[in-house]
């Protein structure tokens, strides 16, 4: 389920989590994956400062929750990056007059929030390499495998209630066994 | 010498088109045509398939108003099995379908087209989009995206997800609602209410300035066609298909779903993956008929709710009963986007809408069935049959956009005509030209949306190939 119906309109948030992709074309299906398995391990101390978001696709109306977020997390599978491997690379709001799709990009989305809404959130993408993309439910073994260990790793770094928020510089990575 | 100019890739539509116009020796335009390049091909593919996944394979003909073929797919199949699904899922059902059409009528209005209506369709490419508009005019915009946040939200409490949900089933809805989902849309009916009428008082103060657009974004006398209720109010789920004339005036109520190919044909040219249906009494092309949102303000008597009944008035009594012009689809729209709000609280205070019954059981009963419901678009027709073991055989849906083929291509043509020049080639005149398009808003591939700007090149040949002009969007 993606839909938090109890999520409070002006509440803020500390921590967005966004997982993007087509559930029904393998793979690419992680980002929505690893968004609910980290859903699934949030207690209570953190139901208030972290909300969850899987969506097919990254449309206009997510930039009223983005707005409302300190930080936003955009989990996404990615062919450019080998497969089981992770980037994780901070964006910011990019203003575009140019081609755009039914799917907004993260940058995108980010200047549809800071225009509409004012948030300026700071905002990384996770980018997980994949193996296959064919038609199909459920993730390869590799890709399932990084799902659960990134899960993990993000999980561990999300802030409950009044404490400091995590910090992340660019990097590529390989997550370690 | 014959000249042909291309637009490639008409932009701020739902899927991928091309506008050929064709000039005459002296530059003038002679021929338009409006191409759907695309083929999807879900009529066949179907094929072999149990009619209990129909919903859930047709509702992926599209990503914008995928909830428009789960309600003509689902009715289809409850034809099959021959049940009356129960009360609370047929208001369900309605609460959904108008969910859809107020979040697509919001995207098609304030982020395809109000680009052009706020910025003028000489205006520059450059801001003429959905990021100019916001720096712009950073309210309307914001009421844009709420609007259609307000729509998607009540799709995803209902069907746990606001694009591709299964939730609407063969007999009914595979789940009730709660009290809580309940109170929550609830809440958000004054804002939403508040955010279509500050859009309403925006486009009051910009409809007037385009009398030229207006006078020829396809503006000719067709039929229209559409559902209405017994009563002779807006419908959008279930009713009556009427056909009336450009004064509005029955021409013909089709009350058996299943004799629609008595009244629709389907005819196929050569320059378009798109069908021309057409009103078969009058035969093709004279059958043009026109639907969605312009259509179905035309064809009934009255909304039925209090706001959008009163700008209806407004709006006969400013344009009167059946305006011609396609360019008041974007008021009929905004319309639509009242009605579609005030009718889900109706719905919603319903004392059964909490009822637990919302799916009746039955094998199929019957080897064809047929499903008529309003997508945002206009009609859409749903036809199938299936074999003893209830497996599809056949297919055939008449899609929204395709009801409009003839008359798109006929207001191409007269846009051109009027804002054409084929001796010099500029942005404006063929804006113009994709601007009558979208006020249809055409969902072609149902799977593809562009919004803003697409690389456009449209260049001007001579019959032999020589090069007389281009214009390029990067």
């Amino acid at each position: 389920m993606c839909y938090n119906a109890t999520d409070p309109e002006q509440a803020a948030i500390d921590t967005l989590l966004i997982g993007y992709g087509n559930a029904l074309r393998s793979d690419d299906g992680v980002g929505p994956a690893v968004v609910e398995l980290i859903r699934q391990s949030l207690g209570e101390a953190f139901s208030a400062s972290v909300a969850c978001r899987t969506e097919l696709q990254l449309t206009p109306e997510l930039a009223a929750i983005i707005a409302r977020a300190d930080r936003v997390i955009f989990i996404d599978a990615s062919v450019a990056v080998p497969a089981g491997r992770v980037t994780i690379r901070r964006i910011t709001a990019q203003p575009t007059a140019a081609c755009l799709g039914h799917q907004f990009s993260p940058p995108q989305i980010l200047e549809l929030a800071r225009l509409a809404f004012g948030g300026v959130p700071q905002a990384w993408v996770v980018a997980v390499g994949v193996q296959s993309l064919a038609v199909g439910q459920g993730l390869t073994a590799t890709v399932a495998d990084t799902a659960r260990r990134l899960a993990g790793h993000l999980r561990y770094h999300l802030p409950p209630i009044g404490k400091p928020s995590f910090h992340w510089t660019s990097r590529n990575t390989r997550l370690s066994h | 010498m014959n000249k042909t100019i291309t637009i490639e890739g008409v932009t701020r539509i739902e899927g991928h088109a091309r506008i050929t116009i064709a000039l005459d020796d002296n530059g003038k335009v002679s021929d338009a045509q409006f191409h759907v390049t695309q083929f999807r091909g879900f009529e066949k593919f179907v094929e072999g398939r149990p009619l209990t996944e129909m919903p859930g394979i047709m509702a992926r003909i599209c990503g914008i108003c995928p909830v428009s073929h789960l309600m003509a797919s689902a009715k289809a199949c409850d034809d099959l099995l021959a049940v009356d699904i129960p009360p609370t899922a047929n208001k369900l059902r309605r609460i959904m379908n108008l969910a859809q059409i107020v979040q697509s009528h919001a995207l098609s209005f304030f982020h395809l087209s109000s680009p052009d209506l706020l910025f003028g369709m000489d205006g520059d490419p450059a801001s003429r989009n959905i990021f100019g508009l916001i720096r712009d005019h950073p309210e309307f915009a914001r009421d844009g995206i709420l609007l259609r946040k307000f729509g998607q939200d009540i799709i995803a409490m209902l069907g746990e997800k606001k694009i591709h949900p299964a939730w609407v089933v063969p007999g009914g809805v595979n789940a009730s609602l709660t009290a809580e989902n309940r109170d929550l849309i609830l809440a958000q009916i004054p804002a939403a209410l508040s955010r279509a009428a500050r859009a309403l008082e925006y486009f009051h103060t910009v409809r007037d300035r385009y009398p030229a657009e207006v006078d020829a974004f396809a503006n000719f006398p067709t039929l229209f066609a559409g559902l209405i209720s017994p009563a002779g109010l807006i419908e959008h789920y279930d009713g009556a298909l009427r056909f009336v004339d450009e004064n509005a005036a029955p021409v013909a109520d089709l009350t058996d779903p299943h004799q629609y190919q008595s009244m629709i044909g389907e005819a196929v040219e050569k320059h378009s993956y798109l069908k021309s249906p057409y009103f078969r009494p009058r035969g093709y092309p004279d059958g043009i008929y026109r639907v969605g949102a312009l259509a179905r303000i035309i064809l009934a008597e009255r909304c039925g709710t209090p706001r959008a009944d009163a700008e209806l008035g407004i709006f006969r009594t400013r344009l009167g009963r059946s305006p011609q012009s396609s360019f008041h689809y974007h008021w009929a729209r905004l319309i639509e986007i009242l009605y579609g709000i005030e009718m889900i609280q109706r719905l919603l205070e319903y004392p059964d809408i909490l009822n637990t019954h919302v799916r009746s059981r039955a094998r199929p009963n019957r080897l064809e069935g047929v499903g008529i419901s309003e997508a945002p678009r206009g009609t859409l027709i749903h036809h199938y049959r299936i074999d003893e073991s209830a497996r599809m055989v056949w297919a055939n849906l008449i899609i929204a956009t395709g009801n409009n083929n003839l008359a798109m291509n006929r207001g191409v043509l007269q846009v051109a005509q009027r804002f054409v020049d084929g001796t010099h080639l500029e942005e404006g005149m063929l804006n113009r030209v994709e601007a009558v398009i979208r006020c249809f808003d055409p969902c072609l591939s149902c799977s593809t949306h562009a919004l803003g700007q697409m690389p456009l090149r449209i260049e001007l040949r001579k019959s032999d190939g020589e090069l007389c002009d281009v214009l390029q969007r990067d």
